[in-house]
């Protein structure tokens, strides 16, 4: 009896799906004593224990957290009739806030002819933007308050990579200022240690290598994580019992301060939950451009008839 | 604070991040079109976003909160608090979304809260929800109450409730209701003292014995005003009776039919029988007392008596007496001439015969306060003659002075009663009920004023709580007398709500002298009630006291043998002024020895009971 709607055509596809992934991603390799073993010959495993509050506010020396977080959200049109609401917000423990906001739509930009790549140069500009707006706002944070430590959300590599001369400009600083930075990722989106561990599968990434491996408070960091040439360090943490470890990142110059930035991300990451400290996720609670948000904005901004000619898409028309 | 969501012309939502909202708080909205509507908070709610509730989120785990909270982070600043604010107008359109809110000054919002001055009005307490007006007081009304609040004596801090006496003229009659605990007699209390402090003439039906005002609250020092000669108690049956030569034969029926029961038919055709105007009570009395021996003995009976040889010439009167009263009551049915009989001697002999009404009457004429006390049934039918008594007085002075007559003054009076359900029952007749309902009706064209209280509304007569123009509610927790208490005041269905949960001493004022419900504090009052011992603690202190005296009459005689009890118990029986016998010490003295305070040897001959 079939018990959903699908075609039996469809249903067969999945199946040999199922099996041709089961022949790529074999149980044997990827077993998880075997794969802790193999991961141990290229880096080593650690644990670290949770701060209480007292012992984290002694480490702090008074000092503040300051997390960063950005969002972006836009219009649902199809390029170019689309605006992005771009925000982002560095929030401190001790009641401190600076905001940062920017808007874009490609309706303003020069003329160009459409060619191929476009839409991801695109997403490409409003990642690049985001970034920017993110680092500036950490960059304030270590001006105005001089926190202990900067959190920010999504690793370090990945502002260096979309705004490398800001991001230049703020390690600098911070370093200057003896700000500690630190970036948590809950995604890790390397390749590092699949292709040294298996260099004949091109396929394989560092997300499913780590899955599973680590007890909660384990870390495992290895040469192979660390960007030649970035400045960074890279950590692997296991902050919660979800199988998916998280990624954290800070600056090479600062590496002195790494085991206790990791005892402080574990330390502030609920049991539950995605494995991101709490302190970023009110951050991003706070600043995430909701649908809402960008559409009671443009509602009140933007007069009706160039709203409806150029960002109204048809399908909000729909019935059903 | 800000206008939130979706607004109507009478309520708005209103949100803050970094202040609390108080229940009954004014506030003022900012919104120009509509001049700066001012409302009453009747609703208000908390929540943080971390902390969430429901079964599909999570709780954030605490550990992390606290390493947060340790580092700086005030939880509490994620904290969102929101009030419901209802418009004291209906204003002709919504209010704007988004304006901004404010507290406002109290010259602003005076006329809602204050409509007399605290020389002229009854000072009862402080109004909930103002202490965001402190600051703005009008000088004459600082510092004039101090509350109570877990037994701690605190100063005033917001506006204080004002009870405007000059309005009873048009709106005269008081309820008080809230069930046992809430605070019912004591807000009673506040208000009787107030009426003292202005010498208003009040007559109290105390059934508790509990309206004394001797006793002052050591805690307000010398803040208290002076009452002592402001009022007096009196006792039916010592102070205080009926004078019986004043009742008319109708007065007579009612003061009898409210001492047991209801009155049959042929019960009330024997006192009109029997009753003359002017009848002292002896007269009646023995008149009944006749007519009964009359009946009993039959005209063949006394005629028979009459022939007896022995009879002095005194008898034969009373003989002939008793044959004229024969043939002119005979048709009586002697079981009713007995049950009134009966009824008068009750009466009689709760001694509401003894005296009369005066010092009642000089006690008013004074401006005091005067505490009537007795058993309930009593003071049922004592109040029945009394309100009666005293409102004709004032209704034919006011009478005599319409028809441009001289008249003797008597002053305008406020009646008051606790347990009011009893006097004026619903569907139930009861003696003072007429009396009450008439003045409950009329009482305002003459100056006689009532101030009912209850824990019972429901049971109260209908005719009576719809002229109650103020209605004081504490809380009430039966649904019955939550349901009557909504019909007939104005409490929103969310005060319904609140009723049951009212702090003791909190109170609900719905008036049609504020056209709204004002929710009040009542102030502490200036005196307290007599200090009554706690039953359990008098009887482990009589026990103790006895004790304590036998063993000292002992003392002496220790130590004692069994052969000895007897002359011991006669001492002790005569000492102590107790009727032991030698097995009742026996049990004592075992039990003292058990409590340690003698000590008791056994030997196989003799057991001997020592000090220790």
């Amino acid at each position: 009896m079939m018990l959903l709607p699908v075609s039996e055509k469809l249903r067969q596809k999945l199946e040999e799906t199922n099996r041709d992934l089961r022949k790529v991603y074999p149980e044997e390799v990827f077993n998880r004593s075997a794969m802790k073993e193999r991961l141990a010959t290229i880096g080593q495993f650690s644990q670290v224990s949770k701060w209480s509050g007292p012992e984290m506010k002694a480490w702090l020396r008074g000092r503040s957290l300051v997390g960063v977080d950005g969002s972006v959200n836009s219009t649902p049109g199809t390029h170019p009739h689309t605006l992005s609401v771009f925000q982002a917000l560095a929030k401190g423990t001790g009641g401190e806030e600076y905001w940062a906001a920017d808007l874009y739509t490609p309706l303003l930009e020069k003329e160009e002819k459409p060619e191929e790549g476009q839409l991801a140069r695109e997403a490409q500009h409003r990642g690049r933007l985001l970034a920017g707006l993110e680092i500036g706002t950490a960059l304030e944070a270590v001006r105005r308050w001089s926190p202990g430590v900067i959190l920010m959300d999504g690793s370090l590599y990945h502002f260096r990579i979309d705004h490398g001369k800001a991001w230049e400009e703020l390690a600098n600083e911070a370093e200057k200022a003896g700000v500690l930075l630190v970036g948590v990722s809950e995604e890790i989106g390397t390749q590092a240690l699949a292709r040294t561990l298996f260099p004949g599968q091109g396929n394989y990434s560092d997300r499913e290598v780590l899955f599973g491996v680590m007890q909660p408070g384990e870390v495992y960091i290895s040469p192979e994580l660390e960007p030649p040439g970035s400045g960074l360090w890279k950590a692997v943490l296991a902050p919660t019992r979800n199988p998916q470890p998280v990624g954290v990142d800070g600056l090479l110059s600062q590496s002195a301060a790494r085991e206790e930035l990791l005892r402080l991300v574990y330390s502030l990451t609920p049991v539950q939950g995605r494995g991101i400290p709490l302190w970023l996720d009110i951050v991003d609670q706070e600043v995430r451009v909701t649908d809402s948000l960008v559409e009671a904005m443009v509602e009140q901004h933007i007069d009706p008839d160039l709203r409806h000619r150029l960002l109204v898409p048809k399908r909000s028309d729909r019935v059903l | 604070m800000q206008v939130v969501g979706v607004t109507t012309q009478q309520e708005v939502y209103v949100a803050s991040k970094d202040r609390k909202f108080r229940i009954n708080e004014i506030l003022v909205i900012e919104d120009e079109m509509l001049d700066h509507p001012k409302g009453e908070v009747v609703e208000t709610l908390s929540y943080n976003r971390l902390i969430p509730m429901g079964l599909d989120k999570t709780v954030v785990d605490t550990e992390v909160i606290r390493s947060l909270e340790q580092i700086g982070y005030d939880i509490g600043s994620d904290e969102v608090n929101l009030a419901k604010l209802r418009l004291f107008s209906e204003a002709p359109h919504p209010v704007r979304t988004g304006c901004g809110v404010r507290s406002p000054r109290f010259e602003e919002v005076r006329r809602f809260l204050v409509n007399t001055t605290p020389e002229r009005g009854l000072i009862l307490g402080e109004i909930r929800g103002t202490e965001s007006l402190g600051e703005t007081l009008d000088e004459d009304l600082r510092d004039r109450v101090q509350l109570l609040e877990e037994g701690q004596l605190h100063p005033q801090r917001g506006v204080p409730f004002l009870f405007d006496i000059q309005s009873m003229q048009q709106y005269p009659h008081i309820g008080i209701f809230g069930g046992s605990g809430s605070g019912k007699s004591f807000g009673l209390r506040v208000m009787l003292e107030e009426l003292m402090k202005l010498s208003i003439p009040t007559l109290v039906f105390d059934p508790h014995f509990e309206m004394q005002f001797a006793e002052r609250m050591a805690a307000w020092g010398d803040g208290a005003p002076d009452l002592d000669d402001r009022w007096l108690s009196v006792q039916v049956g010592q102070e205080v009776g009926i004078r019986f030569s004043d009742l008319s034969t109708r007065d007579v029926v009612s003061l009898i039919g409210a001492a047991g029961g209801s009155l049959s038919e042929s019960m009330v055709n024997v006192i009109q029988s029997l009753h003359r105007r002017r009848d002292s009570y002896p007269s009646f009395s023995d008149r009944l007392h006749n007519v009964a021996q009359a009946i009993e003995e039959g005209v063949q009976g006394l005629k028979k008596r009459l022939r007896e040889d022995d009879l002095t010439p005194t008898e034969v009167e009373r003989v002939k007496d008793l044959i004229e009263l024969h043939q002119q009551y005979g048709s009586l049915p002697l079981a009713s001439v007995k049950g009134v009989q009966w009824r008068l001697n009750r009466l009689d002999k709760a001694g509401l015969f003894q005296q009369d009404i005066r010092p009642i009457e000089q006690g008013l004429e004074q401006g005091r306060l005067v505490v009537v006390q007795g058993p309930s049934w009593v003071l049922q039918v004592f109040s029945t003659y009394v309100i009666g008594a005293l409102y004709r007085k004032r209704r034919d002075y006011k009478d005599a002075r319409m028809n441009g007559e001289e008249g003797t003054f008597f002053p305008p009076f406020v009646t008051v009663t606790d347990e009011a359900h009893n006097f004026a029952p619903k569907g139930v007749d009861s003696p003072p009920k007429m009396i009450l309902k008439e003045i409950a009706q009329e009482g305002r064209k003459y100056g006689a004023f009532l101030i009912l209280a209850t824990q019972r509304p429901t049971l109260l007569d209908e005719t009576v709580t719809a002229q109650l123009n103020t209605k004081f509610v504490f809380r009430t927790v039966r649904g019955t007398d939550i349901a009557t208490l909504r019909e007939e005041t104005d409490l929103t269905a969310e005060e319904g709500k609140r009723l049951p949960y009212l702090r003791s001493g909190d109170t609900f004022v719905s008036s049609a002298l504020f056209g709204r419900t004002v929710f009040v504090r009542i102030r502490a009052a200036y005196t307290d009630s007599p200090h009554v011992d706690n039953p359990f603690e008098e009887l482990k202190a009589v026990k103790a006291d006895r004790d304590d005296r036998v063993l000292h009459v002992i003392q002496e005689r220790l130590p004692l043998f069994d052969t000895d009890l007897l002359d011991a118990v006669s001492l002790i029986n005569r000492e102590c002024g107790l009727d032991w016998d030698v097995d009742r010490l026996k049990q004592e003295l075992e039990e003292w020895s058990k409590m340690g305070r003698i000590v008791k040897k056994e030997s196989p001959f003799v057991t001997r009971y020592d000090a220790k």
